[in-house]
């Protein structure tokens, strides 16, 4: 596998081995690049799942210092560098939210959507986008993913927030990553 | 060995995905699909699938975080073995031995105290038994100590009475047929009248009965000489002055007490003369 780089407008090619040797020696062309390309997609998750800019930017941080600290444990065999990044940031905020000390500042019940875009507008930009991708999915499907996904609910926070049985929320969530799966292969 | 199938068809998959797993389950299911290239394959997918909506849903972080982050990196002890599956357990580093130190020492306080605690409590039931044992032998001791005392006094008593120059002794006859075995010697000295009773063997004191000595005078007279309890051991007991009696009697009479003796009860008789 192999990945493209970009150094002030330079694209270079460059082998898995020598992406993570250049990690775990803390390159700094290489943090350019995985900065300049991910990091808008994780923070754009981070703030998504956190609702708040500080919690989202202590992700973001988190998150590059774990993957250059765990570089050596990816495996290509499961998954892109990035989806390998995502999942760490993923798993952070939800973390964060659910298990930190910023747990108590966010409150789920009383999560307000709009209130969240005021404060973060480039979010509802990102968000129509978004919505747009979803489209293509049934109501009662992008609802559920959408919670879970972006919000970081979990399917018993989505089952009461819905009014709908936990195992509904499950098989939602499960055939929505498949017709997701279809319309984006 | 897991059907892959019905793991992949159980939504497991998406559960990670979509983060509502625990730290724990997520490490599983990472340990699942290192183990069946399948299950990693069918996870990458659906993860590609999902990152698409990251790529939708971009937000630039402020200009500053770029350096910020950079300047944490170059801080950070990238040599600590921090695992992937939490901020809590990122906590403590894993390569401070100490932790591991502490729950060692810890448990090894806790197994020496339980086994000392074990070893002590057989202990203490030892010495339980010991004392129960010791204060058997104590009471024991104690009672052979009185039996001694008492034995020791009756023979300084009998040693005495029957030191007297003066004495006279008579053997009490058995008068009953559960008193044939009976052996009572009273000792009389002369000099003083004063009479003893040596009460070598009788039956035991029937309940609410005591023994009395009876003094039968010349002309009839039923003198009360004193009474006593016998619970089967051999005792002295010293009576009242004898004056002119021609017989003694040895009967049981009750507790309270009575006026004259009950010839039905006449356990040993003695003639004097």
């Amino acid at each position: 596998m192999s990945y493209s780089l970009h150094f002030d407008n330079i694209i270079e090619k460059i082998s898995n081995i020598d992406l993570i040797k250049g990690l775990k020696a803390k390159d700094r062309k290489c943090y350019n690049y995985l900065y300049k390309n991910y990091s808008a997609k994780l923070y754009g998750i981070a703030l998504h799942i956190t609702q708040k800019t500080d919690i989202a930017e202590d992700v973001l941080q988190e998150t590059f210092i774990k993957v250059f600290k765990h570089v050596h444990k990816f495996d290509d065999s499961k998954g892109t560098f990035f989806t390998w990044m995502l999942n760490i940031c993923r798993n952070g905020a939800i973390d964060k939210i659910r298990y930190g000390k910023e747990s108590k500042k966010i409150q789920f019940d009383s999560l307000n959507v709009d209130m969240v875009y005021e404060e973060n507008p480039e979010m509802k930009l990102a968000n129509n986008e978004l919505w747009t991708l979803l489209d293509k999915l049934d109501d009662d499907h992008k609802e559920v993913l959408k919670l879970s996904y972006y919000y970081g609910y979990s399917h018993s926070e989505i089952a009461k927030k819905l009014n709908m049985p936990f195992g509904s929320v499950k098989s939602k969530i499960r055939i929505a990553i498949r017709e997701l799966r279809k319309i984006y292969p | 060995m897991i059907d892959i199938k019905q793991y992949i068809e159980s939504g497991i998959l998406e559960e990670y995905l979509s983060g509502t797993l625990t730290p724990t389950e997520r490490t599983e299911v990472e340990l699942t699909a290192d183990k069946y290239p399948e299950i990693a394959q069918e996870l990458a997918s659906m993860s590609l699938s999902l990152s698409m909506m990251a790529d939708i849903g971009e937000v630039v972080p402020a200009a500053y975080m770029e350096e910020k982050i950079w300047d944490e990196i170059l801080r950070t002890d990238f040599d600590d073995q921090e695992e992937l599956i939490g901020p809590n357990k990122a906590v403590i580093p894993k390569t401070s031995k100490l932790p591991y130190i502490l729950s060692v020492a810890t448990a090894i306080i806790a197994f020496v105290t339980i086994y000392y605690l074990i070893i002590a409590n057989g202990r203490l039931d030892d010495a339980k038994a010991k004392i129960t044992s010791l204060e058997s032998e104590n009471s024991e001791l104690s009672a052979n100590y009185d039996k001694l005392k008492y034995d020791y006094d009756s023979l300084t008593t009998l040693s005495s009475i029957y030191d007297i120059e003066n004495t006279k002794l008579y053997v009490m006859k058995p008068h009953r047929r559960s008193a044939l075995g009976s052996v009572v010697i009273l000792v009389w000295d002369r000099t003083t009248n004063q009479v003893y009773a040596d009460i070598k063997s009788l039956p035991v004191s029937n309940s609410g009965m005591k023994y009395n000595l009876w003094a039968i005078t010349q002309i009839g007279q039923q003198i009360n000489l004193g009474n006593f309890e016998h619970k089967g051991i051999s005792q002295v007991i010293k009576l009242d002055k004898l004056h002119n009696a021609v017989e003694i009697l040895l009967t049981q009479e009750k507790e309270s007490g009575v006026s004259y003796p009950t010839m039905s009860r006449v356990y040993c008789k003695a003639k004097i003369y």
